[in-house]
């Protein structure tokens, strides 16, 4: 009997390495028994085995690559400047993180809309140069209102309206 | 295994180095390097085909498994752990350099004119490795690697697909091919 199909011989290959399902493999081997041509086949891939065992003497590793690569570590030291790598590291993320958020902050009331001055400020400014007349005084010719009655007067109006502002 | 042998292979022991190593010993990394260093660089040879690449990505190797040893969750073997970074490594070294995949030896079998199964059989014992080597080297990549790590490092194929980081039917599906092409190129020296 001849097993030709491509199925069947991708199996000898898993056969060959000893990595087929015990059932097919004794499957395999009921077949094996009465097909030359699979049997010659195993023959192949074992031979080919031998022959790409024998390349692997020729790949002597080079003395001196050898100790290069065990000098190449001391775990001990190594360890202790891994360990100061790590902390400097984590020290350099902190100290960016703190910039950076000090730098959006800066930007952001920078590029945020600008504060509408409180009343308070805006007579303060008025009443710089001296005694202001008001509106009603204006209108009804009365005396005029000296700067500091004025301010206290702003400051009043406007802590009482944060205050009724608040929840 | 044969291999496992020739190599002195002993997963638990492997384990075993490893936890002294990440304690700081340095005679259990030494004998890290010794169990797995000329395995790492058999699978180095014949993916870059050049001594002094194949030594430096070793070595990077090592040093890049002690740096990761945190990470190492022992939940594959050393010698899988090992094999995936320096692979990782191989194809660093060849995006630095922007190296091609097909190796200098392989050019060189066919500037001599003569298939290399006819120069197996014509030639003696030390030539005839060597045109394995060579052999091997005309194979396309993910075919040489899985020849490599199965053939000549006797991993199994679960191993093999945890090191590269496929299914293991592509593992199979690659090593059936592989085998199919070194055939052709071999021929009647199988007989």
């Amino acid at each position: 009997m001849v097993m030709a199909s491509c199925e069947n011989e991708r199996k000898l290959s898993a056969y060959h390495d000893g990595e087929l399902p015990s059932a097919e493999a004794a499957e395999l081997e009921r077949h094996l028994a009465r097909c030359d041509t699979c049997a010659a086949e195993l023959r192949k891939l074992r031979a080919m085995s031998r022959l790409l065992s024998s390349a692997v003497e020729v790949q002597q590793v080079p003395a001196e690559a050898m100790d290069r690569w065990r000098r190449s570590l001391r775990p001990g030291r190594d360890r202790v400047i891994l360990r100061i790598t790590e902390m400097l590291g984590a020290a350099a993320a902190a100290i960016l993180l703190v910039c950076s958020t000090m730098l959006w902050q800066q930007w952001s009331s920078a590029a945020g809309p600008a504060r509408q001055p409180a009343a308070w400020e805006n007579v303060a400014v008025r009443t710089a140069s001296g005694p202001v007349r008001t509106l009603a005084g204006q209108l009804t010719g009365g005396p005029e209102t000296p700067p500091d009655v004025l301010l206290a007067n702003a400051i009043l109006a406007d802590s009482s309206g944060t205050m009724g502002a608040q929840p | 295994m044969a291999q496992d042998a020739l190599y002195g292979d002993e997963p638990d022991s492997d384990m075993e180095l490893v936890r002294r190593v990440r304690k700081g010993d340095e005679a259990a990394f030494r004998r890290v390097v010794d169990i797995h260093g000329p395995r790492l660089y058999l699978l180095a040879m014949s993916m870059l085909g050049n001594r002094e690449d194949a030594q430096d990505v070793v070595q990077e190797t090592f040093v890049g498994a002690f740096r990761g040893l945190r990470g190492f969750q022992e939940r594959s073997t050393v010698k899988t752990w090992l094999t995936r970074i320096l692979m990782n490594n191989v194809a660093d070294l060849r995006r630095r350099r922007h190296l091609r995949k097909t190796l200098p030896f392989d050019e060189a079998a066919e500037q001599l004119g003569a298939s290399p199964a006819r120069r197996v059989t014509e030639t003696g014992r030390a030539d005839m490795r060597m045109d394995i080597a060579a052999v091997v080297g005309r194979l396309p990549e993910e075919h040489r690697t899985v020849i490599v790590l199965r053939e000549m490092q006797g991993m199994t194929y679960e191993e093999i697909a945890a090191a590269l980081g496929v299914p293991r039917g592509t593992v199979e599906s690659r090593l059936f091919r592989a085998r199919q092409k070194l055939k052709e190129i071999l021929g009647d020296y199988l007989a």
